[in-house]
């Protein structure tokens, strides 16, 4: 039985791993982690399918071990994914890789990596996302952002973060 | 089913415990350390009551599987949300514009994490790869200083090309 379990969640997990990369290999554009949990629930939802069409074996009974071992993984998942997409640190250590003798001044880094460039592409985004409205060169919190924004606030005192950012 | 439920209950001793380490040591910059602390307390008490919950029960190991799985998936949520809260970069932007009422991108780089700078958090991001071992400063020369920032950097670009995500970062 635990073999059967830990079988449907790698099962799960393989198919998963197959369609994000078809999809993200013919899709253009957003590719957040809304579109993972999308794509790995579509993976789990195949599986249930296979296992009680095909083999006629049940599930359901199983449900409670087969689903958090999967989203364990999954989420294991989206944190290396998140993190090769957005950190800055390994895209640092990427371009440093790159350079003709695997090494860089910070100004070289500053170059192919603009700090401001990085700022404005986020400020874009923010505003897109409705966190930021933009009035001449201005930008302002919106409702959503303020009461983030005092949350964020809050929870700083009470981790004691002074360097956050 | 219990296994999952009482689990996901005891995840609000994750902020509970690390909040409560945090403000017993009272030191600068270790509340990361506590949040690996606080996980391992976590997960050993998850463990420990789901055992003694099911010893009798003949589908231990499988009640022990979902609980350890539900578990290590909590852990994960909270360092993402503690994560957004320590180091999120549109987070601090928000934060900083909101404290300023309104902030053009100029100010906004001047003015980044309380008047730090940006170029602040820049260095930090440097610093913290320095702090792992993955690079070395020479003569104002950075480079590279282990195996494992070369796999780091292969496996990245490699990763990146397949799914073509771009540059990243």
């Amino acid at each position: 039985m635990i073999q059967n379990i830990i079988l449907f969640s790698f099962l799960s997990f393989s198919i998963f791993l197959a369609l994000h990369l078809i999809i993200w290999r013919i899709k253009e554009g957003y590719r957040g982690i809304g579109l993972i949990l999308l794509t790995s629930t579509v993976a789990y939802l195949l599986v249930c399918a296979l296992y009680l069409s095909w083999l006629k074996l049940s599930v359901m009974s199983h449900l409670w071990t087969t689903a958090p071992l999967y989203f364990c993984l999954i989420m294991i998942y989206s944190h290396f994914y998140v993190g090769l997409l957005k950190s800055v640190s390994i895209r640092i250590i990427q371009e440093i890789r790159e350079s003709p003798n695997n090494s860089m001044t910070i100004k070289e880094i500053n170059k192919i990596y603009p700090v401001d460039e990085m700022v404005r592409t986020r400020l874009s985004l923010l505003e897109e996302n409705g966190w930021l409205s933009k009035s001449g060169e201005d930008y302002s919190c919106l409702k959503k952002a303020l009461r983030t924004v005092k949350i964020n606030l809050y929870l700083h005192k009470i981790f004691r973060l002074d360097n956050s950012g | 089913m219990y296994a999952v439920l009482l689990t996901l209950v005891f995840s609000v001793f994750i902020p509970i415990i690390h909040i409560a380490l945090i403000h017993i040591l009272r030191k600068q910059n270790i509340q990361v350390k506590l949040m690996f602390i606080s996980f391992l307390i976590y997960v050993l008490l998850d463990f420990i009551i789901i055992y003694f919950v099911y010893i009798d029960s003949s589908n231990i190991t499988i009640h022990l599987i979902s609980a350890l799985s539900s578990s290590i998936f909590m852990c994960l949520f909270y360092m993402e949300f503690f994560s957004m809260i320590a180091r999120g970069f549109s987070m601090r932007i928000i934060t900083d514009i909101y404290l300023h009422t309104r902030l053009n991108p100029e100010q906004l780089m001047q003015e980044y994490a309380n008047g730090k700078g940006i170029e602040w958090m820049f260095d930090k991001r440097i610093q913290g790869i320095k702090d792992l071992g993955l690079i070395n400063e020479e003569c104002s020369q950075i480079k590279l200083s282990s195996k494992s920032s070369f796999i780091i950097a292969y496996i990245s670009n490699i990763y990146k090309r397949i799914l073509k995500l771009g540059k990243g970062g």
